[in-house]
């Protein structure tokens, strides 16, 4: 999956990325804390307790006032990438014929965040999901560790068959923030195809102080099926069936719920200030890692 | 209610497969998707009526097998009684005479257009009809009998060809009429344009209809060509041609003859409107051949821009001068006759040549030879006549204007020095004669025998340095050979004629004497159809033919040797001195007049309108509208 072609078009993205953001990326970022840096960032009033070394003697000798000096702390940037490997992740199931499938679509796209997190020198994890965290890639510093990041993918499935198990991005999220040795940039990679909704487990996170950002994936039959007259539709992740019978009328109703769904998951995203990215897997990985650069580019 | 194809009612069968799919089409089949969520949600908010949904896939094979009913109640296509009762008995007549070959304005001609009616009669008809197809060009044919099956006629009428013939209309009624056996049940069809004469005669009555195609076309044709073999001139011949003009403006145009290919005459001429022009050419031609004389003007019909005629070959004439004191006058005016091949003995032959004569000067034998004899200056008697004293003085005071011999010959008068009386037997002719009364030249004609005897000495008189002499020799040639300036008839499309055949009666006359098996005598026209020719009173009938051009006629095998060569591409190779031909010309005033010479109402109403189709028609329309509505409704999947 990963191979040299991959590998180099990692590398350019990493590049772009590098002249798309110019110093402002992950890393690069100052955090919100302050503390022990070099970077002078204000003053405030002294609180008995404080360390005398950060006394600003200079004001204390010119205006008699007791300030303490704050620094700018600066720290790498955790970057959390919460990939979905749910069974609905696996359209090899319901689209045998696809050119590439949903999960090894999102596979991709994760490795190259991954990689430009590092080639960055920022901290990354990846964490695999269902129902529950199903493996993790603990935090990885440095380009070192491209291919150890790499060889974690590939080794990543989605859940058997004979699991029955429906993703909970809730319950994922909790133990997720509960696991996170700090707190950071959450990059979640799913199709958000949650039973019990998309909105809980992202609020959960934000909650916990994490910067969540949505990378939403489907295939371009799940917003346009091609069903037509009476069938059984089987739910891949808890194979649970439905007797229907599908009209014309009836797709383009489908069609307008699903529009529906990702338009309520963008006015989420926009709510909260989140960015939200939506790809089909029809489109090859890097346009939508250029896309998201466009984005996040034009923002800031 | 019959049924025209009962054995259709096993087709009925194929609602088992029916049946069959449509169960295994309720089988549902199974379809994983990534998620359940939005299905559920769009089935849950509009849950279907329940009684609906039960009956619905009834409802889609219940339409099915409606369909397959009706397509197959179509297929054994049931007669209602009352159909049957008033099912019709159709005659198409339809004209393909040389006029339905004229192109109309659209680039097609009048026989494509009345085609396409008949077609269109054809689609009208209904069940039980019974319909025949005839033709009326040239001859009335029954080309398809009374037949119920109309894709039989559909395709007997795109085989038909348009003829060169004259239209035989009224021919073709008659024979439609003995054709149907129901009178109340007839009708005839006629399609044409009704170029003919008197087509106000045909009365639209209950049992015909007519159908005019085509309209007002301006044409010049040739209407008449002939061809006859000088009298005077042994090469000479002469063509009379008549052009008249059919059309509303002035022609003018070159009349152009041809012999055997060879540029004979070109004459311009000028046409009034509605008028004619006779021609008339005067040529040499010892060898013959065909002679065309050809229009060049662009008008509606084509073929009759151009005739042909037959002009005979003139063969060389065998003439043994008998003399023993040479004639230089004599020698020089038989000479001088054109094809004469003379030659000069002093032996009396016992016979003269089959195609020449015997020219005896100064010569008697006891015994004349057999055949053709001119006798001049005879010196004794002979079976024929008898010398009688010399004339003191002769002077020719009467000649014999019926003669063939005196033609063009002025002898009154003339004198005649040492001519002596002839006295012969009251068979024969006296030619001239003195103011005695005294026959100094006379003929006689025995069976095969012909003889001419002129009793005077060319030497002492005048008479070979007159103009008369020669004349009076070129018509003892025409006359011993029966040369009355044979007029060659062309015939006329679609003309039953009976022709005179030297050939054919020598063949005839040679089998009865053999007491063998005669040839079979055929004829075959500018298509290369042969025909057999039957035995007429005075030779042979030939016709009708079909084609204008050269039709031969001679033995069967001969003729079939040229048709096969001429389908070789190779006709010149092939001996046909055997064969004897005859021009064959439309020349026919009526048929190269396209003006319509009478309004007659075009199109039957009778034939057109829906109501008369077949049930079989509104079955197979229902059951359409059926499945469409079933595929419609289903397999596009309007109702779920």
């Amino acid at each position: 999956m990963f191979d040299s072609e991959f590998l180099k078009r990692l590398e350019y993205l990493s590049l772009l990325s590098k002249r798309v953001f110019k110093g402002q990326l992950l890393a690069q970022r100052r955090t919100k804390q302050t503390g022990g840096g070099v970077e002078f960032a204000d003053h405030r009033e002294y609180i008995h307790g404080d360390d005398l070394r950060y006394l600003d003697w200079n004001v204390y000798a010119r205006h008699g006032d007791l300030l303490l000096k704050r620094f700018q702390e600066e720290e790498d940037l955790h970057v959390y990438i919460l990939l979905d490997c749910s069974r609905s992740m696996n359209s090899r199931l319901t689209e045998p014929n696809l050119a590439i499938d949903k999960f090894t679509f999102a596979r991709q796209i994760t490795a190259a965040l991954a990689y430009i997190a590092l080639a960055d020198l920022d901290r990354v994890s990846i964490v695999g999901y269902d129902d529950r965290i199903r493996a993790t890639l603990p935090l990885m510093r440095g380009k070192d560790n491209v291919l150890s990041l790499l060889r974690f993918l590939e080794k990543l499935t989605t859940s058997p068959q004979e699991s029955n198990v429906s993703t909970n991005l809730v319950g994922v999220a909790s133990d997720f923030s509960r696991r996170a040795p700090r707190s950071g940039l959450v990059l979640i990679v799913s199709d958000l195809f949650d039973q019990s909704g998309f909105r809980a487990g992202i609020d959960v996170l934000r909650h916990r102080r994490f910067e969540p950002h949505v990378i939403q994936l489907h295939t371009p039959a799940e917003a346009h099926p091609n069903l037509l007259g009476d069938v059984e539709l089987n739910d891949v992740e808890s194979n649970s069936t439905r007797k229907v019978t599908i009209t014309e009328r009836k797709l383009k109703q489908y069609e307008e719920l699903f529009s529906t769904f990702l338009r309520e998951i963008e006015t989420y995203c926009r709510t909260y200030g989140l960015s939200y990215t939506r790809a089909t897997t029809d489109v090859p990985f890097d346009d939508v890692l250029l896309k998201m650069m466009r984005v996040a580019g034009a923002v800031s | 209610m019959n049924l025209v194809s009962p054995i259709h009612w096993w087709w009925l069968l194929l609602a088992l497969p029916i049946i069959l799919f449509y169960i295994l089409r309720t089988r549902l089949r199974k379809q994983p998707v990534a998620t359940l969520l939005f299905w559920v949600k769009l089935f849950d908010e509009k849950r279907q009526r329940s009684l609906w949904n039960r009956l619905r896939h009834w409802a889609s094979l219940l339409l099915q097998l409606a369909f397959l009913g009706l397509v197959v109640t179509a297929l054994v296509d049931p007669l209602w009684s009352g159909q049957r009762e008033n099912a019709r008995q159709v005659v198409i007549v339809l004209d393909n005479s040389a006029s339905m070959q004229t192109t109309t304005t659209d680039g097609t001609t009048r026989f494509e257009a009345a085609c396409e009616s008949a077609m269109e009669i054809l689609s009208g008809l209904r069940d039980g009809d019974e319909i025949a197809l005839m033709t009326a060009g040239s001859t009335e044919r029954v080309v398809v009998g009374m037949t119920d099956f109309a894709p039989a006629i559909r395709d007997a009428i795109r085989e038909i060809d348009v003829t060169d013939g004259p239209t035989r209309v009224r021919e073709a009624i008659d024979t439609a009429r003995r054709l149907t056996r129901s009178p109340d049940r007839r009708e005839i069809v006629v399609i044409s344009d009704f170029c003919f004469d008197a087509p106000e005669l045909l009365d639209p009555s209950k049992d015909l209809r007519l159908v005019a195609i085509g309209q007002s076309v301006e044409n010049a044709a040739i209407t008449s060509l002939a061809v006859r073999r000088s009298l005077v001139d042994p090469i000479g011949y002469s063509a009379l041609v008549v052009v008249k003009n059919f059309g509303e403006s002035n022609v003018e145009c070159r009349l152009t003859f041809q012999l055997d290919g060879a540029l004979v005459d070109v004459i311009p001429i000028q046409i009034p409107a509605g008028g004619t022009v006779q021609k008339t050419i005067v040529k040499a031609s010892a060898d013959g051949g065909i002679l065309s004389a050809q229009i060049r003007h662009d008008d509606g019909l084509a073929i009759d821009n151009q005739a042909l005629a037959v002009l005979p070959r003139r063969p060389p004439i065998e003439v043994v001068l008998v003399t023993d004191e040479p004639s230089v006058y004599l020698e020089s005016v038989l000479k001088a006759i054109p094809l004469v091949d003379l030659s000069t003995t002093s032996e009396v032959p016992e016979a003269a040549p089959e195609n020449g004569f015997v020219v005896l000067h100064r010569v008697a034998p006891a015994t004349l030879p057999t055949g053709r004899v001119l006798a001049i200056d005879p010196q004794s008697d002979s079976q024929w006549w008898k010398l009688g004293d010399e004339i003191t003085q002769a002077i020719v005071a009467k000649q014999d204007p019926e003669s063939p011999l005196l033609p063009h010959v002025q002898l009154l008068n003339v004198s005649l020095p040492g001519a002596r009386a002839l006295d012969v037997d009251s068979n024969a002719t006296p030619l001239l004669t003195d103011a005695s009364g005294a026959t100094l030249m006379a003929s006689v004609v025995r069976g095969e025998d012909r003889v001419v005897v002129l009793a005077t000495n060319l030497d002492d008189g005048d008479l070979p340095l007159r103009i008369a002499f020669p004349v009076l020799m070129t018509n003892a040639v025409n006359w011993f050979l029966h040369r009355t300036g044979e007029l060659q008839r062309a015939l006329g499309t679609g003309e039953l004629a009976e022709i005179s055949s030297a050939g054919y009666a020598r063949d005839q006359s040679s089998q009865n004497n053999e007491s063998s098996q005669s040839n079979e005598w055929a004829w075959m026209d500018a298509a290369d159809n042969i025909a057999p020719a039957t035995r007429g009173v005075n030779g042979l009938l030939v016709g009708p033919a079909d084609h204008v051009g050269i039709m031969h006629f001679g033995p069967r095998k001969q003729l079939q040797r040229l048709a096969d060569d001429a389908g070789d591409g190779d006709r010149g190779a092939i001996d046909t001195s055997e064969l004897e031909r005859v021009a064959v010309n439309l020349a026919s005033a009526s048929e190269s007049d396209l003006r319509p010479r009478v309004e007659i109402a075009s199109s039957d109403p009778a034939f057109a309108g829906s109501g008369r189709r077949s049930i079989w028609f509104y079955l197979t329309l229902v059951a359409l509208g059926l499945i469409v509505g079933e595929w419609f409704l289903y397999q596009r999947r309007i109702v779920g």
